[in-house]
């Protein structure tokens, strides 16, 4: 039987690879092909497979060709007709100082044998580098994400490691959901149990969604990076699959998390490989605990936010770093800063700043040093009831007020004739307005002013 | 490896109430000496993969595929998930003629091929001769398989099996009624801790494919795939299909 693909024969004999869905051969030294077992291709993969091979020249263009397998020429077998369509050529991924293939996660990952990462020909992992491929995969995942391509069928199999970039290749694209093409794949072990929970359409498969993707993919880490699944752990009693105890929640890293061997009646058995595991996690716990609390955030509470949006706004690996630190929201951050420096420096005896200055030292301190504000100008309000002129005292609290928080527009926009006459109503009503508004600058930037609060 | 009584594992099967009392009656009926796998230290689940190989008179014309195809099984086998990175895959080979030759008991699958696990093509060891014991056979596997469940257990993990028949007829020598075997698969099954179970059938004059069905059905199996000689990439998926039950699509 002759294989056809972009109108060159080739007769496929000894596949180098075999997966759930077909068997993979080597065209030449730059292109795979990735043929369907029979009773796998049907019409549906077919059109996909012609959609994806239309698409590829603008998925190049769009993702670049380091990070990514997307089909390129349809393949035939005998005859260039749609029924004889049997798969796809795409991309051989390989290590070119070495030329050799790049090898699977799999072949790289953490194992708990011998407490070290796997060797492959010449190459191992330190934890240093296999956090940063962790923190890779999360990115060309989110890349994906954006154009609104969800993975679906995520298992360590399907992600190289490209040692001469250092990237992390996405393979097997062609089971992606995008769009109306669904994914007609499933690796149950790494399946979003929110996902499984709602079942399959009427035409038998998942629909995926990028939290699903955040879930797969973070399972796929934890394994690399610990060398166990997460949901494999020794217990008693009526032992569990890593399927069942992952529907139900039964995870080593929740019993780490509560320093206990026995939840709801399970116990966590004191084996080698329960405590080995454990070990890695304490590991991981104490170098990485950025990494640690996010597999809590996932595994245990539940989460389905990327790894890569628990990072600090100033870190270049945040997608939201180029809106934060290009388009001006950064630099308007710095200047309230500043402005704020300014005001203390200004009143470094007044007695209020006393209230900023701890503001602005603390880790958070928001709240408390409003509090001491509004202290501050009760005392303020007592001591100049009637010696002290108004303007003073709207001077006085506009300047101990941050100047973004809008105390000193508030006070500013009080028509002085009221103030005159009822100013201490006023001025308790201020505190009120403040109240509100604080709570809806915080609900929008109260991760900003913690960093800012922490970093100056 | 070490070895336990067939009635001591319905002792352990009972007290961890994993199967029903009816199959454990079942399989504790005739006491033998079994093997269990050693699992002190694994990091996954373990799969236990079971062959049944014909070995019968009639297989002679079929002898080098099988030895062939023997050996591509393993070595896709190998280079499964659960042998290559899990190191948790356990094989147990059986030939089958008028008596059952145990190739070898569960054994770990090692990816370098240092294991062991019996390559047919590296010796002697496939002889077709005489009738087709293909009910003893399985119940004597079916009592393996059970006492590495209780084993299994015991170390807190859940063990899945799977077992692939390999055969160009049915049974000719009877002496275990095929009833009490599709009981026991069938719970097997229901309970998820039979993962996949086909028979791969050569199919003949005297062996349809219909037989084939038939004999499925009589075993409680899941699949039954009648292989095509003339073409290789069928027979190749045939014994992919045999090694794919074994490790579920994570090849």
């Amino acid at each position: 039987m002759v294989t056809i693909i972009g109108g060159a024969n080739y007769t496929l004999d000894k596949p180098i690879k075999w997966g759930g869905e077909g068997e993979i051969y080597k065209l030449d030294q730059k292109s795979l092909a990735k043929i369907y077992y029979p009773d796998i291709i049907n019409t549906e993969r077919r059109l996909k497979v012609l959609s994806l091979c239309t698409s590829f020249s603008d998925n190049i263009n769009h993702f670049g060709t380091e990070s990514f397998a997307f089909p390129q020429k349809p393949a035939y077998e005998d005859k260039e007709v749609f029924d004889r369509l049997s798969g796809f050529s795409m991309s051989y991924f390989k290590d070119l100082k070495r030329n050799e293939p790049c090898p699977d996660i799999d072949k790289v990952c953490f194992d708990l044998n011998t407490n070290d990462f796997k060797r492959y020909r010449n190459y191992k992992f330190d934890d240093a580098k296999a956090v940063d491929l962790i923190y890779n995969i999360f990115d060309v995942v989110d890349r994906l994400h954006k154009s609104r391509i969800i993975l679906g069928d995520v298992n360590t199999g399907n992600i190289l490691y490209n040692q001469n970039s250092g990237l992390p290749v996405i393979i097997d694209l062609d089971s992606a959901q995008i769009g109306l093409l669904r994914c007609l794949a499933c690796s149950d072990e790494y399946l979003d149990p929110i996902i499984q929970e709602q079942g399959k359409d009427s035409q038998g498969s998942y629909t995926y969604s990028f939290e699903s993707d955040i879930f797969s993919i973070a399972c796929v880490c934890y394994e690399f990076f610990i060398g166990a699944n997460p949901f494999f752990v020794q217990t008693k009693p009526s032992p569990k699959n890593i399927l069942y105890n992952k529907e139900n929640g039964i995870c080593i890293l929740r019993f780490c998390h509560s320093s206990t061997s026995v939840l709801n009646g399970v116990q966590c058995l004191p084996t080698v490989a329960n405590s080995n595991i454990e070990t890695r996690l304490r590991a991981l716990q104490a170098e990485y605990p950025e990494l640690f609390e996010f597999f809590i955030s996932i595994f245990i509470d539940n989460n389905r936010t990327s790894l890569l949006h628990t990072l600090n706004l100033n870190d270049p690996r945040h997608p939201a770093y180029i809106f934060h630190s290009q388009l001006g929201f950064d630099n308007a951050r710095k200047q309230i800063v500043e402005a704020r420096k300014e005001l203390i420096a200004k009143h470094k005896s007044s007695l209020y700043n006393v209230a900023l200055k701890k503001n602005t030292d603390s880790d958070l301190g928001f709240d408390n040093a409003r509090k001491q504000i509004v202290e501050a100008r009760k005392e303020l309000i007592a001591k100049h009831k009637s010696s002290l002129p108004i303007s003073q005292i709207t001077q006085n609290v506009s300047n101990f007020a941050p100047l973004d928080l809008g105390f000193s527009k508030i006070v500013h926009a009080i028509p002085v004739n009221q103030l005159s006459t009822n100013y201490n109503v006023a001025l308790e009503k201020n505190n009120d307005s403040d109240q509100k508004e604080l709570a809806m600058f915080l609900s929008n930037y109260g991760s900003d002013i913690s960093e800012m609060t922490g970093d100056d | 490896m070490s070895s336990v009584e067939t009635n001591e594992v319905a002792t352990d099967l009972r007290e961890q109430g994993i199967v029903s009392e009816s199959v454990i009656d079942s399989l504790g009926r005739e006491t033998c000496n079994v093997e269990v796998a050693d699992i002190s230290t694994l990091y996954a689940d373990p799969v236990f993969s079971c062959f049944l190989i014909d070995e019968s008179g009639s297989m002679e014309p079929y002898k080098q595929d099988v030895i062939d195809g023997q050996h591509e099984m393993l070595e896709i086998l190998r280079k499964s998930k659960k042998c290559e990175k899990e190191d948790a895959l356990f094989v147990s080979q059986c030939l089958f003629s008028d008596t059952v030759k145990v190739l070898n008991p569960f054994s770990k699958l090692s990816p370098d091929g240092i294991d062991d696990v019996i390559i047919l093509k590296s010796g002697d060891y496939y002889k077709p001769n005489s009738t087709t014991a293909l009910y003893k056979s399985l119940f004597r596997l079916l009592q393996e398989m059970a006492a590495n469940i209780a084993n299994t257990a015991d170390m807190g993990m859940a063990s899945t099996f799977t077992i692939g028949v390999i055969t160009d007829g049915g049974d000719t020598d009877g002496g275990i009624e095929p009833e009490e075997i599709r009981n026991i698969i069938q719970e097997l099954l229901d309970k998820g801790i039979l993962r996949r179970s086909v028979i791969v059938g050569l199919t003949n004059p005297y062996f349809t494919k219909a037989k084939l069905e038939e004999l499925k059905t009589t075993l409680g199996f899941q699949e039954a795939i009648g292989l095509s000689q003339d073409d290789a990439r069928a027979i190749r998926r045939a014994f992919v299909l045999a090694s794919q039950s074994s490790v579920s699509g994570q090849i």
